[in-house]
C-alpha cells in the first residue's frame, strides 16, 4: 500500500477482527491472501516467522492442559500474519508521517520519531542476523539455535551501542524536543479498495447477524 | 599446498542493481588478480559472487579445483562472529598469539572487537584471513581504513598468497602489491585487461604515476611502489 494511513487503519481493524472471533480471523486471512502478497511476502524475509515460536509454545500448553487451543492458535496466528505484513510493508518515515498527520507536526514528530527509532532497531536486528549468518557461512561454522543463543548477547549490546550513537546524533543535530514534519500522502485506487474491504470485514465481523435472522423468523 | 589448474569462471554473469546491471564474464586463475574500478562500479558485488554469498540473476559461476575459499569484507564489522578478539581469531581456525601479533594486538585478546578502531579491526580481520591458506581468497577493499604503513604490510601478506586465486577488489591507486592479472570495470561491466605488465598499457583507470611513465615510453614491470620507482629510474637513465 502506498498510503501508510490506510495501511495502518486496515492493520488495526483486521487485527481486532481476527482477535475477537474465528470468523473475523478467517476474513482477515482472506484479506491477507488477497492484498498483502500472502506467502510471497514471507519469502522476502522469513525471520519474522520466529514470532510464531512463542505462539506455538502457548498453544501446546493450552492443548496439554485441555483448554481451547484451536481458536487461540487460529486467531493469534492471523494477527501475527497481519503484523508481519505491516512490518514488511513499512517504509522508513511512515511512522513520522502518520503521527504528524494524526497529532500535528510538532507533537506528532516526537511520537513518530520514537516509532521510527523502534522500527529502525528491528530492521537493524534483522540486518545483524543476516550479516552474522553470512559470516558463519563463510567461516564454515554451522548456524543454528546454538549460534543464535551465542550471538544474542552480542546483538543486545550492539543494539544498546546503536541507541547510544543515535542519541549522540540527535544531540549533534540540535534535537532537544519536538520538531516539524510536514506529511504528504498519495493513495492509489488499490489502496482505497483494499482498505475499504478491510473496513467491511471489520463491520461484518461485529454485526449481530444471528439476532437479525432470529428477528426475521 | 598448491593445487594445479584452479579456476573461478564467470559465464555471462549479471546482477541487477537498481537501474543498471553489473556484468562479468571471464576466468580468474591462480595468482593475484587486481579488480579495479570507480566507487560504485560493482567491485563488492563481484567479490560477494566470487565468495559464494551472492547468487547472480543471470549466467553461472563455476569453481574448478577450489575446495576452500574466504572473503575479507570491505567493512570488517561484517565478518564478526566472536564477542572477544580472541574468539574472533579462533573463528577463523587460526592460532591466536601469532595472529594477534600480526595485527599488532598482542595482549588485547579479551577486548570486545567492536571496541577496536576501524583500522585495528580491519587489520585484525585481514590478519585472520591471511594467516591460513585458501584456494580462493577474495579481498574486498583491503586497504580501506589503513594508514600507509598498514597498507604496505598488507601488500606483503597478500604477495605470499600467490599460489591461491586472489581476487583483490580495490580503488587504491598508490600502494599495491605485485599483481599477475588486471581486471577493470568499464561502467558496470568487468573487463579482463590481461596479464601484467602488458595489461598496464590498456588500463584506463591506471594511477597517474603509471600513466605518466607509459606516456614517457617506459612500461613498469608491475604496480608496486618498488616497480614504479624502478621504472622512473629507467627514464632518468
Amino acid at each position: 500500500m502506498q498510503d501508510p494511513r490506510l495501511r495502518f487503519l486496515s492493520v488495526v481493524l483486521l487485527s481486532i477482527a481476527a482477535f475477537f472471533s474465528i470468523s473475523g480471523a478467517a476474513l482477515a486471512l482472506v484479506w491477507w491472501l488477497l492484498f498483502s502478497g500472502g506467502p510471497g511476502l514471507l519469502k522476502r524475509s522469513g525471520w519474522p516467522l520466529i514470532a510464531f515460536a512463542p505462539l506455538a509454545l502457548v498453544t501446546i500448553s493450552l492443548w496439554l492442559t485441555g483448554m481451547e487451543w484451536f481458536s487461540y492458535f487460529i486467531r493469534l496466528g492471523v494477527v501475527l500474519l497481519i503484523a508481519i505484513y505491516a512490518y514488511q510493508d513499512q517504509q522508513s518515515g511512515d511512522f513520522i508521517r502518520i503521527a504528524a498527520w494524526a497529532l500535528g507536526p510538532v507533537k506528532g514528530f516526537d511520537v513518530g520519531l520514537a516509532g521510527e527509532l523502534a522500527f529502525g532497531s528491528l530492521r537493524f536486528l534483522e540486518d545483524e542476523v543476516r550479516r552474522m549468518r553470512r559470516a558463519f557461512f563463510l567461516k564454515g561454522i554451522p548456524f543454528g539455535i546454538k549460534s543464535i543463543l551465542t550471538i544474542s548477547a552480542g546483538l543486545v549490546f550492539a543494539l544498546i551501542r546503536r541507541t547510544d550513537e543515535q542519541a549522540d546524533l540527535l544531540v549533534a543535530r540540535g534535537y532537544t524536543r519536538g520538531g516539524m514534519a510536514c506529511a504528504r500522502f498519495t493513495s492509489s485506487p488499490m489502496d482505497l479498495i483494499s482498505s475499504g474491504i478491510a473496513i467491511s470485514f471489520f463491520i461484518l465481523c461485529f454485526l449481530p447477524f444471528r439476532e437479525f435472522f432470529i428477528l426475521i423468523q | 599446498m598448491e593445487v594445479e589448474g584452479m579456476e573461478l569462471a564467470f559465464e555471462g554473469v549479471s546482477v541487477t542493481r537498481g537501474s543498471y546491471d553489473i556484468r562479468v564474464s571471464g576466468s580468474f586463475c591462480q595468482g593475484i588478480n587486481l579488480v579495479s574500478g570507480r566507487v560504485g562500479s560493482g567491485k563488492s558485488t563481484v567479490a560477494a559472487m566470487a565468495a559464494g554469498i551472492l547468487s547472480p540473476d543471470g549466467g553461472s559461476i563455476h569453481r574448478k579445483g577450489i575446495s576452500t575459499s574466504m572473503l575479507s569484507f570491505q567493512f570488517p564489522e561484517s565478518g564478526l562472529t566472536g564477542s572477544t578478539v580472541k574468539e574472533e581469531v579462533y573463528s577463523y581456525g587460526v592460532h591466536d598469539a601469532d595472529t594477534l601479533a600480526m595485527a599488532d594486538l598482542s595482549g588485547r585478546g579479551e577486548d570486545d572487537p567492536l571496541s577496536l578502531s576501524r583500522g585495528e579491526l580491519k587489520k585484525l580481520s585481514l590478519a585472520c584471513v591471511l594467516s591460513r591458506p585458501w584456494d580462493l581468497l577474495v579481498l574486498d577493499g583491503p586497504f580501506e581504513a589503513l594508514d600507509c604503513r598498514g597498507k604496505r604490510e598488507v601488500c606483503r601478506w597478500i604477495e605470499h598468497r600467490r599460489s591461491s586465486i586472489v581476487i583483490l577488489c580495490t580503488h587504491e591507486q598508490h600502494i599495491l602489491p605485485r599483481i599477475d592479472a588486471l581486471w577493470e570495470f568499464q561502467e558496470h561491466t568487468l573487463v579482463f585487461r590481461g596479464l601484467v605488465p602488458e595489461a598496464l598499457a590498456r588500463w584506463d583507470l591506471a594511477p597517474t604515476s603509471i600513466k605518466t611513465l607509459i606516456s614517457r615510453g617506459t612500461l613498469p614491470f608491475n604496480v608496486s611502489e618498488d616497480d614504479i620507482r624502478e621504472a622512473a629510474c629507467r627514464i632518468q637513465g
